[in-house]
């Protein structure tokens, strides 16, 4: 070991004898005043190069603590994020995929429901809704078909263990035409249901709302508001008041219309005063379904029993 | 396969939402049969005065007292009010929308000391509708505001139920007073509420049956005066009295005609108590029933066709109805003992006194259907009279330490009132005509 630092010295020695008359020229020093600074000055540049070293290898000195906050603030941006984009964006997973990608991007997610109109008569398939279903799944299959079909014609010629490569070949394109295919499959499912997610929170569709139920439950909940309100003169058990309301989506009464009278003045002014007494008439928030049920207006038919 | 079970899906769902859409043209029609409540909330506010002069009668009390009575309509205590206007333009719906009246009355008492009047302006509102239903004035002496209050309740009534008001009809009915040789009978009438009672007929011997005659003028009653049962007839406005029938055996229970033209009565002239009918200008009396059971306490249907009445000839009293020239038809089934008929103002139902666990109950039975049921609550120690207005039904009650009231209850059994004036010995009320 300690031959080893005297070899190393002695070399480092005849390394700084060699550039003495070098450093001399570069310096314009005689070489008789070089050879008495000559130690200083090689420990001097090994020093440097040690830092130079070091520089290239790189030396990270600084702490990590910031960097462990950063990223818990960091993901909670993601998170937020995640949570809001489902509505805008379409599919953030099928992206890496080149095929599957172009068509759920087009589809028309937030119109479909809506529009129940426009479909009057024919078939099922123009609908509106149905369209986004059929275009991903003749995709994987015209795919994988014209790729296997140009290389298996080339293929007769060669010999059976080209053929057998061939085979191997073909069966990993259509492994991973399955793949992709099955990819498309679900990307497709994710775009299905992101519709269905929307209506919940935008409340504008009334996919799976049965308007019959829905009927029948606010003619329950109003029936019962004008009952509490309605004092009956008496001796009109006989008798039949038929009004007609205009409601607000806010439940505030917009007009009143004495459509059928009963011969009572009493009796309609009874059911007049009621519906007026009523401080809001019970109205759905999805505003399809207010539109659906209350669009034309409402009948009170006033009818007291004994 | 799948693919096929996705357009059989669509299909089912395309026709879903057609047969939805259909469904959702046809408009909504809610179907209210019943109310908040049989009565309807009035407020009647305490009226303002423009005199220093203090008035003999509260004419909104009284008012109130008449709404409250009629068993249509609930009053609110002014204690309860947020605002006390006195015209219509003082009015904040507002208030009257959040104490859930339906209608609010107000008004000024002003007096004519020139004419020694008082004049009372009101106005009736439709508090929902915030609109005036009605705005008059009417002036009465000092000794008349009672008739001016019931002037006022009768107006409100029927403006708001379309229903004949009965405040300013009169009441008629017997008391007895004092014991052994001191026992007084004394007809009475007075108002319909029980105040301002006079005194037509005083006699130590029973007074029954007083029964009003259709215009409101005249009374007829059985008196026993001289030891022997008599009919008589006697002008309320003047105290005359006329005897008008004095036959042997038993002379009592007449009811006037709804003509004004006859009697029916229960004679026992021939022998067993039956009904006769007897024209008052020939006082010859025909006999209607004929049996040897008791057949008595007649009733005239409103038309004037047929009567209602009660016989035992099937042991125990029950109630039958008979047209004039007809066979007697039983009416009452249910129980031992159903007496005393009075027939509705519509002529389709009859009231009667029930027995049932020992009580007198108010019961009635539908004409049409037969259907007879007991108005809950109504214990009756005396015979029912019929309001004119067919709402309500008057009769004598000593349960519960009410010794001698008159209580009156819808004829739906919904609401009940005693009125406030108690006589000893109550007995036959009977309710006068509408008042012309």
């Amino acid at each position: 070991m300690k031959r080893d630092w005297q070899r190393i010295i002695q070399a480092a020695g005849a390394l700084g004898d060699r550039a003495i008359p070098l450093w001399s020229r570069l310096l314009g020093m005689n070489e008789a005043e070089l050879r008495e600074w000559k130690w200083p000055f090689m420990g001097s540049v090994g020093l440097h190069l040690l830092i130079v070293l070091l520089a290239v290898a790189g030396w990270d000195w600084r702490t990590q603590e910031p960097e462990f906050q950063q990223p818990q603030a960091v993901q909670a941006r993601v998170v937020q994020a995640q949570q809001q984009e489902p509505e805008p964006e379409p599919q953030p997973e099928p992206e890496p995929e080149p095929e599957p990608e172009p068509e759920p991007e087009p589809e028309p997610k937030p119109e479909p429901e809506p529009e129940p109109e426009p479909e009057p008569e024919p078939e099922p398939e123009p609908e509106p809704e149905p369209e986004p279903e059929p275009e991903p799944e003749p995709e994987p299959e015209p795919e994988p078909e014209p790729e296997p079909e140009p290389e298996p014609e080339p293929e007769p010629e060669p010999e059976p263990e080209k053929e057998q490569q061939a085979d191997e070949q073909r069966a990993e394109r259509e492994q991973r035409l399955e793949q992709l295919a099955q990819q498309a499959e679900e990307a497709e499912a994710q775009k299905d249901q992101k519709p269905e997610e929307g209506a919940d929170v935008e409340a504008s569709s009334m996919e799976g709302v049965n308007i019959a139920d829905e009927r029948k439950r606010f003619n329950a909940l109003i029936q019962q508001e004008v009952q509490n309100s309605w004092y009956i003169p008496p001796g009109n058990e006989d008798r039949v008041v038929r009004l007609r309301l205009e409601i607000l989506p806010t439940g505030e009464l917009r007009s009143v219309e004495l459509v059928e009278g009963s011969g009572s003045q009493q009796l309609d002014e009874s059911a007049m005063s009621a519906v007026r007494r009523v401080d809001s008439f019970p109205t759905p928030d999805d505003s399809a379904l207010f539109d659906e049920l209350f669009r034309g207006g409402i009948t009170i038919e006033f009818s007291p029993e004994e | 396969m799948t693919r096929i079970h996705c357009r059989a899906g669509q299909v089912l769902t395309l026709i879903g939402l057609m047969l939805a859409a259909l469904v959702a043209q046809a408009d909504m029609v809610v179907r209210v049969t019943e109310g908040a409540d049989r009565r309807m909330p009035i407020a009647v506010v305490p009226f303002g005065t423009n005199h220093s002069r203090d008035a003999p009668e509260d004419l909104d009390s009284i008012i109130r007292d008449d709404l409250t009575m009629s068993g249509d309509l609930k009053t609110l205590e002014p204690s309860r009010m947020l605002s006390l206007p006195t015209s219509g333009d003082d009015i904040h719906f507002r208030d009257w929308r959040v104490l859930g009246q339906q209608f609010v009355l107000v008004g000024e008492v002003d007096f004519d000391a020139e004419r020694n009047r008082y004049i009372l302006s009101y106005e009736l509102f439709d508090v929902s509708q915030q609109e005036r239903l009605l705005g008059s004035r009417a002036s009465a002496a000092p000794s008349e505001l009672r008739t001016l209050a019931h002037h006022v309740s009768n107006r409100i009534y029927e403006r708001v139920t379309g229903i004949p008001g009965i405040f300013n009809t009169r009441l008629a009915f017997v008391t007895r007073t004092g014991s052994g040789n001191d026992v007084e009978y004394r007809l009475k009438v007075s108002d319909v509420d029980g105040y301002r009672d006079q005194v037509l007929l005083r006699s130590s011997e029973p007074i029954l049956s007083p029964e009003w005659s259709p215009d409101g003028k005249e009374l007829v009653y059985a008196s026993f005066e001289g030891g022997r049962p008599a009919i008589y007839r006697q002008v309320v406005s003047s105290g005359e009295r006329r005897r008008i029938a004095h036959f042997r055996g038993l002379n009592s229970a007449p009811d006037w005609s709804p003509d004004g033209e006859s009697l029916l009565l229960t004679l026992s002239k021939d022998g067993s108590a039956d009904i006769y009918e007897m024209p008052l200008d020939t006082l010859e009396p025909r006999r209607l029933t004929r049996h040897y059971s008791i057949n008595t306490e007649p009733s005239w249907s409103p038309d004037g066709e047929r009567f209602a009445f009660t016989s035992d000839r099937s042991g125990n009293p029950q109630v039958y109805i008979q047209s004039l020239g007809g066979d007697p038809e039983r009416l009452t089934f249910e129980g031992n003992y159903n007496a005393h008929p009075i027939y509705g103002p519509e002529g389709e139902e009859i009231f009667y006194i029930h027995q049932a666990d020992g009580r007198f109950l108010l019961g009635s039975v539908d004409l049409e259907t037969g259907e007879e049921r007991v108005l809950a609550g109504s214990e009756i120690d005396e015979a029912p009279a019929m309001a004119p207005n067919g709402r309500l039904v008057l009769y004598v009650t000593n349960a519960g330490g009410r010794q001698g009231a008159l209580e009156m209850t819808t004829v739906d059994g919904n609401a009940r009132f005693t009125l406030p004036v108690r006589h000893d010995g109550i007995r036959d009320p009977a309710w006068s005509p509408l008042a012309e």
